[in-house]
């Protein structure tokens, strides 16, 4: 009771302080830095510029003021030598909780009117796509649970110290380690979330789960930290350890920060939301895992029961195969990480299975041993919490599973079969999805999807078959529309929410002048389904990719923000052009897998045909501004970097160090600098007509069925130039 | 060692006036009481004289020359201890000192530190850190740091404060001694300290000095107009100045001052506390 | 006045203050040295005077909040209790004030020797590199002009009012402010046109680093000449 009193009086002074009005008034005004100095979300989507980035700079500005108040509050007893008096009547520990609970009562009252200015501002600034529930979970989360942290952190530092200057001190490197070298660690940057966009069309709960996983794993281990600096609060005239050892008689409050600190280092360690994918990005040992003998995949099936209200997935599926080794066999899965496999059972026998610990592109690898009998059928339930790739952790929010927007991707959706070859047929595959009424179905690829029932319960199950080990589907609100360009289908999906802004782009023009282009200087595309060609409006993803009879584009290059800027260069609205050329140049039979050091990929020749039709559609000096400028000035500083002039120095640097300069250097290689060699070589043969006819001719060349990829040589043989004339040096 | 103030008035900046037209001669050797109630200028009186602070108005003379042009000299011979005051705490009682020395210019300070920490009963505390010294015990490293160097002048605003009856005796001895060949003026409210060895007293109220002289002559002002009565045959309160109330057996003895004694009061020989009360009640009632 | 300034150092290292930063010191170098510094700047070597001065001018926020904390020593509450024993002494305020304002200086050049100290560590510990000589002019460029303003400028704003330091002290953490952040390491090697080139200033930046330490020393002799007497 007396704690309650403490607390209301406490409050109601620290409710009257000008400096915490300070604080306040700052605080609710900081989102305001978002707007226009700090902006950690890169992606251009309304909700990144106009949301998420006056949230986290809210919440870096509010934790830090906060931090400070705090420092300012628990100094303010000693500095005034008032503290003599008050502990005279409370206890320093009770004294000390009851502060801590006011700056977190002040902080809380600073979101709800953080929350109630900005309400009106990003509403009218982000119009018609504005989000309510994105707007009342981000402030809290993004903005809010700063806060907390901030009062924590500070209030520890200062009970352990005893010293207002050292807490600032140890307050400000903590804060600069989260905005500098932990900026990149999703786990760590307590302060400044990875939050790299939010989706305007669709939901965000994935990079919300996220943030509040660290957000709460950090508010647990300060809590932590700040219970044993509590202990050591200077009592009866002890130093820190004599304090300590007095507090802790009272065995609960040891053994509550023992397991605050124990669970904050387990939920750190045992983290669900990323996997622990090789960091080698150009590591395959998956694609080297031997294949079986005498055994054939004949097809497989896939019931999918996606949760949308947990973001989780659970799934069964069931594979057949010929086995003609008369022996048993290791058969060999790749999964996501964050699914739990069970009921693993071949010919409805339990069998013995596996699964590694070693993570590759997001998957684990399950292995399982199949009995020696002729037909065998292998079923098995897997689910959960569906991990994303560790190696872009500061990109999370792929894996998006609700009722707004749902991505599942190879071994996300299924496990997809790694080391046994196919019969005559390949590998036919009915999947089926079951998923709530509003959502649409669309197969990333030729097949499309039906609905095969309808359940009392809101949901319906679509159906659609495959002819892969792998596959992505999407499923959304979406909108369908039908382009044709000369003989050419085009299904454009897109988010329901974006109609108004795609109408008023005329985004459909957009895509025929690509479409238009391609045909016209390389030709149709020879594969697909009659010519029939898918475009999904995707989730915000930081790029695309395109497979047969498919297309991705990020919602990023439609939003409102993005389309009205005519100054955007190469790396905004143009990637909708890049991954539509991906369709001509760069799906999986027209390139072999590109390797680390080697300069011949599917993006050379695709950032080279992006380049011509921005040049066609933009003029000369913009192409060569945002393009062949920017190539340019890559490769010089490529060849120009000390550890590809002192490779020997390299070879000394620590293994991570060494693969995160090599993974960077890669993407030079083949992006600017691939595409430069071929100006170089449109040059050398004659001009942008004559390059177009050799290109026409790869395009369209004969395939080699044992080899079927364009390879550099080929390309080199068809200009009529050497190695040696593309050099750029 | 000669310190006169002329017409010395003080008005801080935010407009309160401490001190008004205060003329005072102050010469060694001498050991000069400062009474007064809380409020009444003497701290400010002090830092005037420790050039501290500078007047508003009026002149500070040292030994004849204006305080402008003799203040190195007056703090090459000065030892001060103020009211309020800090100590390094990260030091020890003879790192603090030799600190101290050092910025009075001492050379060879260790005999005088030695002196002083002898003189304030620290010797067993000389390496001990200042942060672990009691209240009495920081007060009596500050009447070290004054007493470093033997100087001529020494003020001391409330010395005692903090100290036990023993020590507070041991130091009125002390500054008995010093003030045996040199100029201390003592501020303080504890009577008995001035009445035991002060040979001058200056009383100040409002930024004014209403009395100055030896405590005898100040007893002298109170004579007949002190006096004692039982509670129980009080009639009249007003103008009475209640100085004491015992219970005793046979009820409530008050001791009073009054410039005028009522009929049931008995007149009674005045102590110097008396004639402090009378004084200041005096100058209110006017 | 040695004396004073010996107490004064003894006061300012030997605190748990100086202890606590310099432990911060090192976390937060090492961390820099090994996610940054290790990437070499401007296509120079990791250990080029560029890539050094780097590493300098990204702990120089850390080294102006200690140098100002150091500071703060002076301008505290106790220390104004202090000065009500301290001003009673012949000693001139300002030869005073400027034997402290040593002892903060020697306080701060220690904390940069532990920033250098630490740089020299992981230069020997990763490259086996000891050619140290190259590493002096950077330093000096990097160290002298920007901790001698700080220095200077907390030291005039601290007469005025004590909790100006602490503001002051928000100035280079902002990275956006980019004063201080010394990003001529990273720029000036690329208008140079030659591989791995030798350290070199423009003019510009010469002077105004010059008029950094300049203005620092001015400040510093200002507080100096008008320490508080009253």
């Amino acid at each position: 009771m007396k704690t309650i009193c403490l607390f209301h009086l406490e409050l109601c002074r620290l409710l009257k302080s000008r400096f915490t009005y300070l604080i306040i008034v700052l605080s609710v005004l900081s989102p305001v830095i978002g707007l226009i100095l700090y902006k950690p979300a890169a992606a251009s989507t309304m909700l990144s510029i106009y949301i998420a980035n006056p949230a986290i700079a809210g919440g870096m500005a509010s934790g830090i003021m906060f931090g400070m108040l705090a420092v300012f509050e628990l100094d303010r007893a000693a500095r005034s030598r008032v503290d003599i008096l008050i502990y005279a009547a409370v206890s320093p520990l009770c004294m000390a909780l009851v502060r801590i609970l006011t700056l977190m009562i002040a902080a809380l009252i600073t979101l709800g009117l953080a929350m109630l200015v900005w309400l009106p501002v990003s509403k009218l600034l982000i119009g018609s796509v504005f989000g309510f529930v994105d707007y009342v979970l981000a402030y809290p989360i993004f903005m809010g649970l700063a806060m907390p942290l901030g009062i924590l952190s500070a209030a520890a530092a200062y009970q352990f110290t005893q010293r207002a200057d050292l807490t600032m001190v140890l307050f400000a490197a903590f804060a600069a380690l989260s905005l500098t070298l932990w900026a990149d660690n999703w786990q760590l940057c307590w302060l400044n979330p990875c939050v790299w966009a939010l989706s305007d069309d669709f939901s965000n709960f994935r990079i919300f789960r996220s943030v509040v996983y660290m957000r709460l794993t950090w508010l647990v281990a300060l809590s932590g930290v700040w219970t044993i600096s509590w202990l050591c609060l200077r009592q009866y005239g002890k130093g820190l350890l004599g304090s300590l050892l007095l507090s802790v008689r009272r065995i609960y409050r040891p053994t509550v920060a023992l397991i605050l600190l124990t669970f904050s280092v387990i939920a750190y360690a045992g983290q669900p939301m990323v996997d622990n994918s090789n960091p080698d990005e150009t590591a395959m040992l998956f694609n080297e895992v031997p294949y079986t003998e005498d055994v054939v995949c004949t097809g497989y099936t896939a019931q999918i029961f996606p949760d949308v209200n947990a973001g989780t997935l659970s799934g069964y599926t069931a594979y057949q195969f010929q086995n003609g080794s008369g022996q048993e066999q290791r058969v060999a899965f790749g999964i996501n990480p964050g699914y739990a496999v069970s009921n693993v059972k071949a010919n409805g026998l339990d069998v013995p299975f596996l699964v590694s610990d070693y993570q590759e592109y997001n998957e684990a690898m399950l292995e399982i041993t199949i009995p020696a009998d002729k037909q065998v059928e292998l079923t098995m339930e897997y689910g959960g919490f569906p991990r994303e790739n560790a190696n872009m952790s500061t990109m999370q929010g792929s894996t998006e599973i609700s009722e707004e927007y749902m991505c599942l991707e190879n071994a996300t959706l299924s496990p997809r079969l790694m080391n046994v070859p196919p019969d005559e047929n390949m590998y036919p595959a009915a999947i089926e999805i079951t998923l709530p009424y509003s959502m649409t179905l669309i197969p990333f690829g030729n097949s499309d999807a039906q609905v095969v029932a309808e359940h009392e319960n809101g949901t319906k199950t679509w159906r659609y078959k495959r002819n892969s080990t792998g596959g992505i589907v999407y499923a959304g609100n979406y909108i369908r529309e039908e382009v044709v360009v000369d003989g050419f289908t085009i299904e454009f999906y897109y988010g329901s929410k974006h109609k108004a802004v795609m109408e008023s782009a005329g985004a459909v023009n957009a895509i025929k002048s690509v479409v238009d282009y391609c045909v016209e200087h390389y030709g149709y595309l020879s594969f697909g389904d009659e010519n029939k060609l898918k475009l999904i409006q995707s989730r915000v993803l930081g790029g695309g990719y395109a497979a047969g009879g498919a297309s991705l584009l990020d919602e990023a290059d439609f939003t409102a923000e993005n389309l009205s800027n005519a100054d955007k260069g190469s790396e905004s609205g143009e990637v909708m052009i890049h991954e539509l050329v991906h369709q001509w140049w760069g799906l999986g039979n027209m390139f072999d897998v590109s390797y680390p050091n080697s300069l011949w990929s599917a993006e050379g020749l695709t950032v080279y045909t992006t380049y011509r039709i921005v040049k066609e559609l933009y003029g000369e000096d913009y192409a060569q501004k945002y393009y062949v400028a920017q190539w340019q000035k890559a490769v010089d500083d490529y060849y120009l970097d000390f550890y590809v002039r002192n490779p020997e120095y390299l070879a000394a640097l620590p293994a991570d160090k060494q693969l995160e300069i090599t993974d960077n250097l890669t993407y030079v290689r083949q992006y600017c600098e691939m595409p430069l060699k071929i100006l170089k070589a449109e040059a050398l043969v004659g001009g942008e007509e004559a390059m177009d006819k050799i290109l026409n001719g790869l395009f369209n060349r004969e395939l080699d069925p044992m080899y079927p990829y364009l390879t550099y040589q080929e390309f080199l043989n068809a200009c009529g130039l050497t190695e040696e004339d593309l050099n750029l040096a | 060692m000669q310190i006169e103030l002329k017409e010395l008035s003080m008005t801080y900046p935010d407009g309160k006036q401490v001190l008004r037209h205060l003329n005072l001669s102050l010469k060694s050797p001498s050991l000069i009481g400062l009474l007064g109630p809380n409020g009444a200028g003497k701290s400010t009186l002090m830092k005037l004289m420790v050039a501290a602070l500078m007047p508003t108005d009026g002149l500070i003379l040292v030994n004849g020359q204006p305080l402008a042009k003799a203040e190195r000299m007056l703090k090459s011979n000065l030892g001060y201890l103020p009211q309020n005051f800090g100590l390094f705490d990260e030091l020890t009682v003879a790192q603090f000192l030799d600190y101290m020395a050092a910025l009075k210019g001492l050379r060879s300070p260790k005999m005088t530190i030695q002196e002083a920490i002898k003189a304030v009963n620290l010797v067993e505390k000389t390496k001990s850190k200042i942060r672990t010294l009691s209240g009495g015990q920081r007060q009596r490293v500050g009447i070290a740091q004054a007493l470093l160097g033997n100087p001529d002048f020494l003020i001391f605003d409330e010395p005692t404060v903090g100290l036990d009856p023993e020590e507070r005796i041991h130091f009125r001895n002390l500054f008995s001694r010093t003030a045996q060949d040199r100029l201390v003026l003592l501020s303080t409210h504890i009577i008995e300290d001035v009445q035991s060895i002060c040979d001058q007293i200056i009383v100040v109220n409002h930024g004014r000095v209403l009395f100055t002289g030896t405590p005898e002559e100040l007893i002298q002002t109170a004579v007949g107009h002190v006096g004692a009565f039982w509670e129980k045959d009080l009639i009249i309160e007003k103008g009475l100045h209640i100085t004491s109330r015992v219970n005793t057996r046979h009820g409530v003895r008050c001791r009073a001052v009054a410039d005028k004694l009522p009929s049931y009061v008995k007149a009674e020989e005045p102590s110097l506390e008396d004639a402090y009360i009378y004084l200041i009640s005096r100058e209110a009632v006017q | 006045m040695r004396k004073i300034f010996g107490y004064e150092c003894k006061r300012l290292i030997c605190s748990k203050f100086f202890i606590g930063i310099i432990l911060v010191i090192l976390f937060y170098g090492w961390q820099v040295l090994n996610r940054v510094t290790i990437l070499g700047v401007s296509h120079t070597a990791p250990f080029s005077p560029w890539s050094y001065g780097d590493y300098l001018s990204r702990m120089i926020p850390l080294l102006w909040i200690g140098a100002l904390f150091l500071l703060t020593f002076f301008t505290s509450k106790a220390e104004q209790r202090r000065k009500a024993i301290t001003s009673a002494t012949p000693v001139k305020p300002s030869v005073y004030g400027l034997v402290r304002f040593c002892a903060a200086m020697t306080g701060t050049a220690l904390l940069a020797l532990v920033v250098i100290l630490l740089a020299i560590v992981f230069y020997g510990q990763m490259f086996n590199w000891y050619a140290w000589s190259s590493l002096l002019l950077p330093t000096f460029f990097t160290f002298v002009p920007t901790l001698v303003f700080a220095l200077g400028s907390g030291w005039f704003m601290g007469h005025f009012k004590a909790w100006l330091l602490f503001l002051w002290m928000l100035l280079p953490l902002p990275e956006f402010l980019g004063l201080l952040n010394g990003s001529v390491f990273a720029e000036r090697p690329l208008t140079l046109n030659v591989l791995d080139p030798a350290f070199s200033l423009s003019i510009g930046t010469v002077i105004a680093q010059c008029v950094l330490l300049l203005t620092g020393i001015a400040l510093m002799a200002v507080s100096a000449a008008k320490s508080k007497k009253y």
